[in-house]
């Protein structure tokens, strides 16, 4: 390597300007001033000029700022960097690509460039994991068949309970027993097995209410001394001049009751509605005005401790009830 | 996105969450914290973001988690200076990986992003624009960038390739 001297430092200049030093003559370089800094000032204005290699990266970086597709550009000197970069994240077409390779055909360093930049291409290691995921992980609400089959059981069930409990209160409503002679319908054996289905017998008249009995299985009373009865009620007025067993009383209100008795003294009665009072009346009137529908509640006196019936009527809707 | 689909993005993407991470931070401890940070983000708008959509959702989080993680460390002083020069240590052994894993830490760390989405997970421009909130030209000016860069430091180390 030749020695920097007094003589030729210019053109080591030259070189350096050009980007043609290697690092080993670019440090000689550097000694040489640092022994004589009489040159150095040179040097250092000269170091304010643009080196061949920032040159380089300026007309790179022009060419990515054009809004040009590569493959338009013409290959020269100034755009292959750009080009070969252009190639290897492959945006340029068959074409292009032919031009370029035909253009590194006959340089080697420009080949070599290619080669290198290929090999900038990053490879993940895969063996790099995370290892946690089971934490990442949520828990999926997962609603198990029994759970659905258990759901829908006690679905049914409570619809089966409910619908049992109103059978109850319709039981409640046909178990009516003699209260007093005076307003007991005696239904006798004989009589009950001669009625029809559609047998009709009113058991009490009252001023507005008139309570009939359809027998629809006489068969059981023999059997079991079950007699399965409906109860019709019909709120009607009804002068006194009107022969009670001549109206048409109006089919089934409350259907299917049941009720035990014996077949022999079978006895069937209502409670009088003038013996039931209505201790909310103001209540009720209030409600049947905001409501525009008829509403009723009637309560009967207790004939013995613990025993009461009631009677609700809300418009078309009408249901009674005896305890005891 | 279901709870099913939700747990699958996990098994499909915490490994490529982790290594972006990892490949930005260079501190396990930290990665495993953006991956954390990730997916508890997504999985709170997991209803909103579809399945088809999730990698782009996952590496955008990621992106702004990591971006933040930087920024807090760069205020505290704990980052390693990006400009340290290695070359020295990682040329004694020809191993091209490693020698491009240091002249990946000498990127800016937006081209490191774009570089990893790109080589990595083998997104196109368009999309890298998408989860790094540039737009295609920036994405490509970066790339080349990085590229050049990446390739200048394998020629000063005049390797044989």
């Amino acid at each position: 390597m030749e020695k920097i001297t007094l003589h030729n430092y210019e053109a080591f200049y030259l070189d350096f300007l050009e980007g043609n030093l290697s690092e080993e003559e670019q440090a000689m370089l550097e000694l040489f001033l640092a022994d004589h800094p009489e040159c150095k000032v040179d040097f250092d204005e000269i170091q304010i000029l643009p080196s061949k290699k920032e040159k380089q990266l300026n007309d790179f970086d022009k060419q990515l700022l054009k809004q040009t597709d590569f493959n338009l550009l013409t290959v020269s000197n100034s755009t292959i960097e750009v080009l070969l970069i252009a190639k290897t994240e492959n945006l340029l077409n068959p074409n292009k690509i032919k031009e370029v390779d035909a253009f590194l055909a006959t340089n080697i360093d420009l080949q070599k460039i290619e080669r290198e930049l290929i090999a900038t291409q990053l490879k993940a290691d895969l063996g790099i994991v995370y290892e946690d995921k089971k934490h990442l992980k949520k828990e999926r609400k997962i609603i198990p068949m029994w759970s659905i089959v258990a759901s829908i059981a006690a679905i049914l069930i409570l619809f089966f309970t409910l619908n049992f409990e109103m059978n109850n209160v319709t039981k409640q409503l046909a178990v009516v027993k003699p209260i007093s002679k005076a307003k007991v319908y005696k239904v006798s054996e004989k009589d009950s097995v001669n009625h029809s289905s559609s047998a009709q017998h009113i058991v009490e008249r009252t001023n507005t209410m008139i309570a009939s009995i359809n027998f629809i299985d006489l068969d059981e009373i023999n059997n079991s001394k079950t007699e399965v009865v409906t109860l019709d009620f019909k709120k009607i007025n009804i002068p006194n001049s009107i022969d009670i067993n001549d109206l048409e009383i109006e089919k089934t209100v409350i259907r299917r009751s049941v009720k035990k008795l014996t077949p022999s003294n079978s006895t069937v009665t209502m409670y009088g509605m003038n013996e039931m009072q209505n201790p909310i009346q103001p209540i009720t009137k209030q409600l049947s005005h905001l409501t525009k529908k008829e509403v009723d509640f009637k309560i009967s006196k207790p004939r013995e401790k613990g025993k009461k019936s009631f009677y609700l009527k809300i418009g078309k809707l009408e249901i009674s009830r005896k305890s005891h | 996105m279901t709870v099913r689909e939700y747990n699958l993005s996990v098994d499909e993407y915490s490994d490529n969450i982790f290594r972006f991470a990892l490949k930005h931070l260079k501190n396990e401890m930290s990665a495993k914290d953006i991956v954390q940070e990730t997916f508890t983000k997504v999985w709170i708008k997991h209803e909103e973001v579809s399945f088809e959509k999730v990698k782009s959702y996952l590496f955008t989080t990621a992106y702004h988690a990591i971006i933040d993680w930087i920024r807090k460390e760069q205020k505290s002083g704990d980052i390693e200076k990006t400009n340290v020069d290695t070359r020295s240590s990682s040329i004694e052994n020809f191993d091209l990986q490693a020698i491009l894993d240091e002249a990946f830490k000498k990127l800016p760390e937006i081209q490191k992003t774009v570089v990893l989405l790109r080589d990595y997970e083998g997104y196109n421009y368009t999309e890298i624009a998408e989860i790094t909130n540039l737009n295609e030209s920036q994405v490509k000016v970066y790339i080349f960038r990085a590229r050049k860069a990446l390739q200048e430091y394998i020629r000063d180390l005049d390797l044989v390739l």
